[in-house]
């Protein structure tokens, strides 16, 4: 049996998704990183069970279509106004269906994973791990060379409770 | 010698002494003990080998994808769901984790001799067990160097209220603080048996299978004879051929959720009805504090310290900071500002979370097609300890000087002073409002004495099937209330010395 991986059919929908969840100022989010972003989209969709899977992609089907249901008009998501597309995800957010805020949960969950795991992301928020790794390398290097560790607790205060 | 799927090019069909299913807290040790007493050993991983070099701190997706179970996104069906992550690689969670280690509680034990008839496990008799597993992880308290200012604004907050805490014991050879530790830490610094027990056990001629997954434990006569599973192609997630391995001993080391799995996979039924019962997660309430100082939690050790005041009552707290990517997902906002709002608290907050002992269960429910559902049900006592722990945390945060603090409760996810910690037990909240996720998972093939309340006896043998044990979390009788890691190592250490002291009755 084929197994069933994230369809680029889909792409469309969570581009409109990801512009209502995490716009920038300036709404250029995914410029630039598009692909990367849905390359690793991908990624963790294929790690899911099967089941989540096949759940997932019904559900994001289900909300790409019928908008309709939720009072707005015949178009579907990705082809939604922002400004309506954004009711309609809050509709989605903080509406009386436990099943449609338990599934617009997972689906905002990865869209903010997958962005803010983006290095590009990350320069704006201010995260620099790359150079802070080489600087502990560099720490943990003098100190392997100076020989003793100086630990920051006498062992013997460290009793279990 | 490691055997990964990539190489093979026919079905593998091997004998050996002990075959170890597993190669995390439990399983990692149990091939480590069992081979270096001249067993033949093999240990079969569903998960790949990564080596410390191969960690890429600028990459978490990568680092979920091919470290963690379904990259990290498993969930324990409830009100609420709760998300749960669990290691898949070689040295399975341990390679992802904290490197918190504590011991036993002296009170759990107490508890396990009381209800469980584990007499053996007295903290005496556990003693040479935990001081073993403690000098091969290097179990010892964090570097001055890698302090980092999360953990003394956390503690700063408690002094000022009198709280008890504890400076963290933990597994490392001088970690000088990347705080990459849920990615796999990247210097060598964590001693995870990645690079302690792994190596050991290759050293004594152990043979290491990865991405293998084990379908079912070949059974004869009420006694396990090896196992069965497939190699599997770690991106398409093709079969790339079978794997038969015979033993005389069995040993199932897959986690609480997994191992219990597997064993109802292969037909195992338990005469006390506990098999992937009494599932226990520790559940973790997350709470994130904004300061006008500058914090870079990223810079520096993970939980240096861990609230202790509470922990009779079952609560624990620790800060740890996480990659942006995982660190988002505690707001429960989004939209317009998000950027900005990560922008403007990303380097000025504290990330915390309580952990609380449970008494809530869940359950691993064995579906067709290899498919495993997870359930757990929160209690009304846990939730209101969770509440509590909440609260606590924001008290600590605001003591310490925060300015604004994130709660997770859909309802009230925000207050902005010491006096709005109250809200929590005004406002009207219910279980399903909070977010809660564990590292934790415990239970499911309790150990105990008695056949009808137990699955295993205690030296890990299943009442039911002879040669076959289980050596990892799922062994708890109950929560332990405290990070688990050393506790699943010392069990094991113990149960390998108990095997080969008796050697002589399975080699048959
Ligand atoms: C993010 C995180 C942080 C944590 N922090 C801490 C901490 O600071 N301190 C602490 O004490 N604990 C911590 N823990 C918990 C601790 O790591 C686990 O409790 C412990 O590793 C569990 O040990 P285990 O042997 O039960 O399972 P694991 O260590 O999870 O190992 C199970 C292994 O079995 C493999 N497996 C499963 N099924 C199969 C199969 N069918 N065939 C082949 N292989 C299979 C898995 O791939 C996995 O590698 C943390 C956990 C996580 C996830």
């Amino acid at each position: 049996m084929k197994r069933l991986t994230f369809p680029k059919s889909l792409e469309p929908v969570f581009s409109a998704l990801a512009k209502v969840l995490v716009p920038a100022q300036d709404d250029l989010i995914l410029e630039g990183f598009e692909a990367h972003f849905f390359f690793n989209f991908g990624r963790i969709f294929n790690e899911l069970p099967p089941i989540f899977r096949w759940g997932f992609i019904w559900g994001i089907r289900f909300f790409d279509w019928f908008p309709v249901l939720f009072g707005f008009g015949l178009n579907r998501f990705s082809h939604l106004s922002f400004e309506s597309a954004k009711k309609y995800v809050d509709a989605w957010a903080n509406g009386r269906l436990g099943v449609c805020r338990e599934f617009f949960k997972t689906l905002k969950a990865m869209v903010i994973l997958v962005y803010f795991s983006e290095p590009k992301v990350w320069e704006v928020i201010g995260y620099a791990p790359e150079n802070h790794l080489k600087e502990r390398i560099e720490m943990r290097k003098k100190i392997l060379s100076g020989g003793e560790e100086k630990v920051h607790w006498p062992h013997e205060e460290e009793t279990n409770a | 010698m490691i055997i990964d799927s990539g190489q093979v090019t026919k079905n593998i069909d091997e004998t050996c002494d002990v075959v170890v299913v597993g190669s995390g807290a439990g399983g990692s040790v149990m091939a480590k003990e069992l081979a270096e007493r001249g067993l033949s050993v093999i240990l079969i991983e569903e998960g790949g080998y990564h080596t410390v070099e191969s960690f890429n701190n600028t990459d978490t997706i990568n680092s979920l994808v091919n470290l963690y179970r379904n990259a990290g996104g498993t969930f324990l069906a409830g009100k609420p769901n709760v998300m749960y992550a669990e290691g898949c690689c070689v040295g399975g969670s341990t390679t992802i984790n904290g490197g918190m280690c504590w011991r036993t509680p002296d009170k759990i034990l107490k508890r396990w001799q009381w209800e469980f008839g584990l007499t053996d496990l007295t903290p005496k008799k556990m003693e040479p067990f935990h001081h073993r597993v403690e000098e091969i992880i290097s179990v010892k308290p964090v570097l001055q160097e890698s302090m980092n200012n999360d953990s003394m604004i956390l503690k700063r907050g408690a002094d000022k209220l009198g709280y008890q805490t504890r400076a963290n014991l933990r597994n490392h050879n001088t970690c000088v603080g990347a705080n990459q530790c849920i990615t796999g830490c990247p210097t060598g610094g964590k001693q995870p048996p990645l690079v302690t027990y792994i190596p050991a056990f290759l050293k004594a001629g152990g043979k290491l299978i990865t991405h293998c997954r084990v379908k079912k434990i070949r059974l004869k006569n009420r006694r396990a004879t090896g196992v069965k599973g497939v190699m599997i192609d770690p991106v398409t997630k093709a079969v790339r051929a079978k794997v038969k391995i015979r033993s005389k001993i069995t040993i199932v080391c897959c986690g609480a959720v997994q191992t219990p799995a597997l064993l109802m996979r292969s037909g195992i039924r338990s005469a006390s009805g506990a098999l992937g019962n009494n599932l226990f997660i520790h559940p973790n309430t997350k709470v994130l504090g904004v300061f006008d100082e500058p914090i870079y939690g990223w810079k520096g050790v993970n939980q240096a310290y861990q609230i202790t005041e509470f922990i009779d009552e079952g609560i624990i707290m620790g800060v740890n900071f996480i990659p942006p990517g995982i660190f988002a997902l505690a707001f429960p906002f989004y939209g317009g500002g998000f950027l900005n709002t990560m922008k403007e608290i990303f380097n000025h907050s504290v990330c915390g979370a309580a952990l609380i002992e449970d008494t809530s269960r869940g359950r691993v429910i064995n579906l067709p097609f290899d498919q495993v559902v997870t359930t757990y049900q929160l209690n009304a006592r846990d939730f209101e300890l969770a509440k509590r722990a909440t609260a606590l945390l924001a008290e600590i945060y605001f003591a310490a000087g925060a300015k604004r603090v994130y709660l997770p409760f859909r309802n009230l996810h925000e207050i902005n002073s010491i006096d709005e910690v109250r809200k929590i037990y005004t406002t009207q909240l219910k279980p399903i409002d909070l977010e809660l996720m564990s590292v934790h998972i415990m239970g499911t093939c309790r150990m105990g004495i008695n056949s009808q309340q137990s699955v295993v006896n205690p030296s890990g043998e299943l009442h039911d099937v002879k040669g076959l044990f289980v050596a990892d979390a799922s062994l708890f009788p109950s929560s332990i209330g405290v990070n688990p890691q050393q506790t699943i190592m010392a069990l094991a250490t113990r149960s390998a010395f108990l095997i080969s002291e008796n050697i002589s009755r399975y080699m048959i």
